[in-house]
């Protein structure tokens, strides 16, 4: 399996990135390196340009593909609270990230309704990190 | 400076459509010129961006007739863009296209001093010129000329251009003429510029420029192209080719000249000629060049560069980057203000007023593109692109952002395809800056990065490289580089940045300046980044990448020169935080004192004379006692030091790495920020030596935690002082670290809390503090004097009061505060009398000095704030404060200081002998407690170097020195009793003539003989003493003084001496102690009981005064002089009558009375050692119980000590010839009264008037009636005399005195009185008695009603009556 770029953030008050995770199927050479790592969180980064200027266009919460940059693309989900989920990947299908938008979004939820969550606290539960995880691997793995 | 053959860009940063209309002029040091001095005339010259002009035609010589037809004298504008030498020396390869890109001008600066003669000076900018082939105009300015060099000929030298020197005039007349100068030499421009139009023809253009051979520019001919040029034949291809090309240049001459109208008529011939030439891409810089055109023609309409003139001014100011957010944020339109001074929140505001300027020029753009692409012209489409970004930027600020991230994408995709590297990578950095300035900064730094990455992966100059990645972690450029900060690029230090938030996106940022840093060789640079790094991202960082890092860190010290090695800015941790500048020690605290001499007095008597108070929390006590703040000056609630004294901050340190860091020297670090009464140039002077710190050093283990340290220092200067951080020296480089935000010290999370200001440097607010002129230090203990108590005892140990002295060094030490603790043993209520030394150990004298006890309550404690308020009842109750039961009793100590003493003794110099200021110190003890009791005062002394007169206050300080005493019980009251008592009075003159203390003495001696009896001990007697109270009318007693006797109140106190000594105790007035006070030392000398009587024979004096062994019971007497009865006698309003006053319904009269009682008596005892004279007087004063005395007080005493306002008593006027006959007028003993009374019961005795006359049988008595009035209006008595049998009180009296009986003969009725408001009438008849026996007086029918009213209005009963009782003997 080659290797991909799919990358999932999400974006609390003030550009912080309160979790991040990195879904994609690695192959047998291990982790990127620095340079790659850097690329996608600046891309990534630079994404929320793009995201401030869609979110106010319609009523979706779902932005879609908002920002490209060479091959990498930025699909973005904006929560009522300002919440951005970025997914930076390499292509993929918009209607998948979609749903697995929406699935994440679930299960954001259930972490934000913990009451001593703050949007600006970091999202550290394993078992949302394991959700996202597997959510990935049912959408896109294919 | 050699010009390259062959170019290799086309793309130039900071292009708009502004720049054809900008001449290039470079500027041209000639000769070593410093760098400030360099800057300093830069200025002068990139003032002049725009040249109006009007200005510029007195300076215009019209040799030739104008080429231009619409030239707009009036309103126009020439605009120049100065560059610096390296940036005019990278020749652009669109010369041939753009006249506008060729340097058209050069001004040379010399600087006079620098330059060994001026032929030398002139050859090099000769040779500087030559440099610049395309150049029409040259200045030469030389500056601070010498005289030689004013005196030598320069005829030869055209372009030299002299200033006057800066002493003459200074910079201002500098700057006027280099206005003149630069007018001259636009002018001269002009006229080069119009030679050009006027010269211009098809012969000068070539055909085969750069643009036209270079494939990089465009590509291969187009298929339509190629037919076309089938259609005409190549000489006439060429022939219109040359047209258009001229045209186009004249259009960009025109432009430059500043005539845009001129411009737009040559364009659009150059846009017709090269459509039918197909001249792409002149076609399509034509048609830029037409949009210019366009907007600098509505520029020049609407007035839009008035604006930007009128603020030049302001621009010359160096700009505050507050106020360039401002204007950024205002409309989002101060972008593109280019070095060529287009731009400004009025200059856009203005062209956005012209209607459809926009669109004409979109339009033109656009036909622009299409023609270019046509032959992708990638470098000129990138351009105008990148132009028409900036344009629609200014036009319409934040909101064209869509539009311009799309035209950037747009632009950043286009440029891949450019052939030069160099343009690739402007495009890129422009892109960034034109994403900068619409507000998407998150792009921005992308597009940085991108650029970093690009320009290594081209291998480009690292430095180049360099400055691309520290812009990343910079702040957009707003406003394109100045052109003063173009000529000469200032080195800022490596900031903190932007982004806050993306901790790994900047950590990629600062990896990027590192990386290039290292490669560029650059060592400051490595140190700084790698600095940041460790500081603020250590939590993101492998613990192999901090040593890496370390390791690098050491490196680059080795390497950096000794000049980088004084870092300015942060460095790497530890980190800093500051907790707080901590306050000198208590005793060394500069505070605001009031060195009032009586006012420590006053307070003292303030604690007693506010015991009224009925509430515990008196709110102006606690004012009083907080209106002495403890900072004098710090307005913002600082702290405060003393100039030349030891300072100390409390700074918490931590180590987050996971390497040991060893710290060379640790200083702290202050800002002066002056001194309010200093002027600034004084403040300028004085920046030097404000601050000596003391340097530690110190080894941080890995990973250490926030520790508390403390650092010290010395201001030098009086001021607002900020504490802003550490100066920290390790691995040989020093660097000032600022106080690190808190959330980033303590590593909590990457970011701060809410609504924390991410900008806000940790902990600056409370880091001011204000240091004050420097203070005298006094040191000052307490000296017990030889009488202090040393007793011995089962229970009380010799305990004589610790000194400790207070020395210079302990007090600049940060020891303990500098005061004695000093505990005794002492009787209850006993009076010590102590001392206070003082001496001057500072360096300045001691002008004012105040001894003062310390009002504020340091041990809020239940009983001992009640005694503090007066309320005395649970102060004597142990058993309600709080731990009583394990603790002893604890009250407060009052202090006396003698102040004349002290204030004699300053100004007190420095190193002179201790003074001694004389102390007693006692304590309100209620002599009712038994157990041990411990009491405490802080003796407080403020001194001050100086005072103002206005105020009596000054900056000083306060030394506390708290004393702690176990009093020991003395004596202990048992039961207060109240007896009337009639004495012989004086005459009047007698009385005068005697000091209050003798008159009661000898009243009490006369009492001592007195017969007398306890008519009710509350103690004993309870329930009489309650139906005491309900009969009380009957209880009427006469308390005034006439001519014959005086009726007054015996105070009786039963105490019971509980000490293991034998003390002489007597009652006496309160006197409250105080040294050197002649009331205090009657008292102290009062006569002891075992004096002899005086030599006249009378009884002794003091014969109230006892001596009590230990455990005996005594019982001291003390007459309450009625006469001055009111100081503690009710007023007439709280006293509604007689009857009213000791009616229940108002039991307050009582309390009233005792606690004034309390406040004036006072038991006294004192103790004196016979066999040993060295062992001094003890001498204690015990406060009386009051609720032992309002016990005491029955309705008759009280009646007696406060008369009712309207009062008849009778009385026997004593006449003096038959007091001499027979003497059988004196007062007689009662117990003959009883005796005689046979029938005289106990019960009537208590109630009825114990005193009478004894009279003989037969003989006349003279008995006065008077009506006393303490109303506040006249009234009119009338009465009636009766008089029946004493011996059958019990019944009724029979009548008006009116006939003769067989017992007496006399005759009063009807009397008729009128007495004035406060007055006394009286009236006298004579009886006489025949038999033997007691007889009784009384008034009957007494009536009293003011003077103005009918009689029958008035009730009966209302008069206070006294009968009168006479013993008739046989």
């Amino acid at each position: 399996m080659s290797t991909t770029v799919l990358t999932f953030v999400i974006v609390g008050l003030d550009d912080h990135p309160i979790f991040e995770a990195d879904l994609a199927v690695r192959g047998e050479s291990g982790s990127r390196d620095d340079r790659a790592q850097y690329l996608h969180q600046f891309v990534l980064h630079a994404a929320l340009d793009a995201v401030e200027e869609q979110q106010w266009q319609g009523p979706n919460m779902n932005l879609g593909v908002v920002d490209k940059f060479n091959n990498l693309q930025v699909s973005a989900f904006v929560t009522a609270a300002q919440i951005k989920f970025l997914l930076l990947h390499d292509g993929k299908n918009e209607d998948t990230v979609k749903l697995f938008f929406r699935d994440v979004y679930e299960v954001y939820l259930r972490v934000v309704m913990n009451p001593f969550f703050t949007p600006r606290s970091q999202i550290k539960s394993a078992a949302f990190n394991q959700k996202v995880r597997s959510l990935a691997r049912s959408y896109f793995r294919s | 400076m050699a010009n390259p053959t062959i170019p290799s860009r086309f793309l130039e940063a900071g292009t708009s459509l502004f720049s054809p209309a900008e001449i290039q002029v470079v500027v041209v040091p000639v000769g070593e010129i410093p760098p400030e001095t360099l800057a300093q005339y830069c200025r002068l010259v990139t003032r002049h961006r725009q040249v109006e002009l009007q200005l510029l035609r007195s300076f215009y010589k019209e040799l030739q007739k104008s080429p231009f037809t619409f030239f707009p004298w009036k309103n126009g504008f020439m605009h120049f863009r100065f560059l610096p030498e390296e940036a005019a020396a990278q020749k652009s390869a669109l010369t041939p296209l753009h006249t506008y890109r060729k340097v058209l001008g050069i001004i040379g600066i010399c600087h006079g001093p620098a330059m060994a003669d001026i032929g030398t000076a002139y050859r090099q900018f000769e040779a500087r010129c030559r440099t610049y082939s395309d150049a029409i105009t040259q200045r030469c300015f030389f500056f601070e000329p010498s005289d030689a060099v004013v005196k030598e000929d320069k005829s030869d030298k055209l372009h030299l251009m002299m200033f006057p020197p800066t002493e003459s005039g200074g910079l201002d007349q500098l700057a006027s003429h280099a206005e003149v100068v630069m007018l001259d030499f636009a002018a001269s421009m002009l006229a080069e510029l119009e030679r050009f139009m006027l010269t211009a023809g098809p012969a000068m253009i070539d055909l085969n420029t750069f643009c036209d051979t270079s494939d990089k520019l465009m590509s291969s001919v187009s298929v339509v192209e190629e037919v076309q040029r089938r259609l005409y034949t190549d000489e006439e291809m060429m022939r219109k080719r040359r047209y258009c090309r001229v045209q186009k240049a004249m259009g960009d001459v025109s432009l430059l000249a500043g005539s845009p109208a001129d411009a737009a008529e040559h364009y659009l011939t150059a846009v017709d000629l090269a459509r039918t030439c197909s001249d792409s891409a002149w076609h399509g810089a034509a048609l830029a060049g037409l949009a210019s055109a366009k907007i600098l023609e509505s520029c020049i309409k609407s007035g839009a560069m008035r604006s930007v003139t009128s603020s030049s001014g302001m621009e010359a100011q160096p700009r505050h980057p507050a106020v360039a957010r401002v204007q950024a944020e205002d409309a989002g339109s101060a972008g593109s203000r280019g070095s060529s001074g287009f731009g400004g929140p009025e200059f856009w505001a203005s062209l956005r007023q012209v209607v459809g300027l926009e669109a004409e020029v979109r339009a033109l753009l656009a036909d622009a593109r299409a023609v270019l692409r046509r032959r992708s012209v990638l470098p000129l489409m990138v351009e105008q692109d990148l132009a028409w970004a900036r344009f629609i930027v200014g036009l319409r600020g934040t909101k064209a952002r869509r539009e311009v991230s799309d035209l950037i994408s747009g632009v950043v995709e286009l440029g891949a395809g450019l052939q030069f590297t160099e343009d690739k990578l402007t495009n890129i950095m422009e892109a960034a800056q034109v994403m900068g300035m619409v507000g998407s900064l998150r792009k921005r730094v992308l597009l940085l990065w991108q650029a970093v990455e690009f320009s290594r992966s081209s291998e480009r100059p690292n430095l180049a490289t360099l400055q691309i990645a520290r812009k990343a972690l910079e702040p957009p450029d707003l406003f394109d580089e100045d052109g003063e900060e173009e000529l000469l690029p200032a080195r800022r230090p490596l900031s903190a940045g932007v982004l806050h938030h993306w901790s790994v996106v900047r950590c990629g940022c600062i990896e990027g300046v590192l990386a290039t840093a290292i490669l560029a060789g650059q060592h400051a640079d490595v140190w700084d980044a790698a600095s940041l790094l460790l500081r603020e991202h250590c939590r993101d960082l492998l613990p192999s990448r901090q040593q890496a890092l370390q390791r690098t860190l050491e490196a680059a010290a080795n390497q950096m020169t000794s000049a980088e090695k004084r870092r300015g800015g942060p460095g790497p941790p530890p980190l800093l935080s500051l907790v707080r500048p901590l306050p000198a020690s208590e005793a060394l605290l500069p505070r605001r004192v009031e060195v009032k001499a009586s006012d420590t007095v006053g307070l003292a008597e303030g604690s007693m004379a506010g015991s009224l108070s009925p509430f515990i929390y008196n709110a102006f006590k606690a004012v009083t006692g907080k209106d002495r703040p403890t900072v004098p000056a710090g307005e913002d609630g600082s702290i405060s030091w003393v100039c030349g004294e030891v300072a100390t901050v409390e700074v918490e340190i931590r180590n987050p790495t996971v390497i040991p860091i060893k710290v060379e020297r640790l200083t702290l670090e202050v800002e002066w920020a002056g001194h309010p009464s200093m002027a600034p140039r004084d403040q300028m002077a004085s920046q030097q030596a404000v601050w000596k710190p003391n340097p530690v050093a110190m080894w941080l283990p890995p990973e250490t935690p926030a520790t508390k340290v403390l650092l010290t220092g010395i201001p030098l200067t009086v001021g607002m002082y900020t504490v802003v951080g550490c100066h920290v020296t390790a691995l040989g480089v020093s660097w000032r670290q600022p106080w690190t935000p808190r959330h980033v010290f303590l590593a909590e999370s990457a970011w701060p809390k809410e609504h924390a200001s991410t900008k806000e440097p940790g902990g600056q607010a409370q880091a001011r503090v204000s240091v004050v002129d420097p203070l005298p230090l006094v040191e000052a203990r307490i000296e017990v004097a030889p009488s202090c108590v040393t007793r011995s005892g089962d229970r009380a140990e010799a305990a004589p009061p610790q000194k400790e002295s207070t020395s210079a060094d302990s007090i600049k030490s940060k020891g303990p505060p500098s005061v004695a603790l000093t505990e005794a043993t002492a009787l209850k209520g006993q009076v010590l009398s102590w001392c206070i030394g003082i001496a001057n150990i500072g360096k300045l004298p001691v002008v004012a000095a105040v001894i003062g006890d310390d009002q504020q309550d340091s041990q809020p404690q239940g009983g001992q704030q009640r005694t503090l308020t007066g309320n005395m009842k649970s102060a004597e109750m142990p058993s309600l404060s709080t731990g009583a039961s394990t603790r002893a009793h604890v009250v407060r100590m009052k202090m006396a200081a003698d102040e004349a003493n002290l204030q004699a003794s300053v100004p007190l110099l420095p190193q002179k002998a201790r003074i001694k200021v004389p102390l007693l110190l006692y304590a309100s003890q209620v002599a009712s407690y038994t157990g041990d009791e411990e009491g405490h005062v802080d003796v407080r002394l403020e001194y001050a170097a100086s005072v103002d007169e206005a105020s009596r206050d000054a900056i000083g300080r306060r030394i506390t020195l708290p004393i702690r005493l176990r009093f020991l019980p003395s004596l202990q009251v048992v039961s207060v009793a109240f007896h009337e008592h009639d004495v012989a009075a004086q005459s009047p003159k007698d009385q005068e003539n005697k000091s209050p203390s003798i008159r009661r003495s000898s009243s009490l001696g006369d009492l001592s003989s007195a017969s007398k009896r306890i008519r009710s001990k509350a103690s004993a007697q309870p329930a009489e003493s309650a139906s005491l109270r309900e009969d009380a009318t009957e209880a009427r007693t006469a308390a005034y003084t006439d001519a014959g006797v005086s009726r007054c109140c015996v105070m009786e106190v039963d105490a019971i001496n509980c000490s293991d000594v034998v003390l002489q105790v007597w009652l006496g007035r309160r006197v409250t102690p105080a040294p050197a006070s002649p009331a205090w030392e009657a008292v102290a000398d009062s006569p002891r009981p075992w004096a002899a009587r005086t030599s006249d024979g009378h009884a002794p004096l003091n014969a109230h005064c006892k001596l009590v062994p230990a455990r005996q019971r005594v019982t001291v007497s003390c007459l309450v002089d009625c006469s001055t009865a009111t100081s503690y006698g009710l007023r007439s309003s709280r006293w509604p009558g007689a009857a009213a006053a000791v009616d229940s319904s108002q039991p307050h009269a009582v309390d009233i009375v005792a606690q004034e009682l309390c406040e004036c008596f006072s038991l006294y005892w004192r103790h004196e050692d016979l066999h040993d004279a060295a062992m001094p007087m003890e001498i204690g004063v015990l406060p009386l119980p009051q609720d032992f005395v309002s016990q005491g007080l029955d309705a008759r005493a009280l009646t007696l000590l406060c008369p009712p306002p309207l009062g008849s008593p009778l009385s026997v006027s004593f006449h003096p010839c038959e007091r001499e006959s027979g003497g059988e007028m004196a007062p007689c003993r009662m117990q003959e009264i009883l005796a005689a009374g046979d029938k005289v019961s106990d019960a009537w005795v208590s109630r009825g008037s114990l005193w009478g006359p004894s009279v003989m049988a037969g003989s006349p008595l003279h008995v006065l009636v008077q009506a006393s009035n303490s109303t506040n209006i006249r009234q009119a008595f009338h009465f009636s005399v009766s008089c029946h049998d004493g011996s059958h009180l019990r019944g009724r009296f029979e009548g008006a005195f009116d006939t003769s009986s067989a017992m007496a003969a006399g005759h009063v009725s009807g009397l008729q009185l009128s007495v004035d408001q406060g007055g006394r009438a009286s009236s006298t008849f004579i009886v006489c008695f025949f038999h033997p026996g007691v007889y009784c007086l009384s008034a009957v029918d007494m009536q009293a009603r003011p003077a103005d009213q009918a009689p029958h209005d008035t009730a009966l009963g209302n008069v206070a009556v006294y009968p009168l009782y006479i013993l008739v003997n046989a």
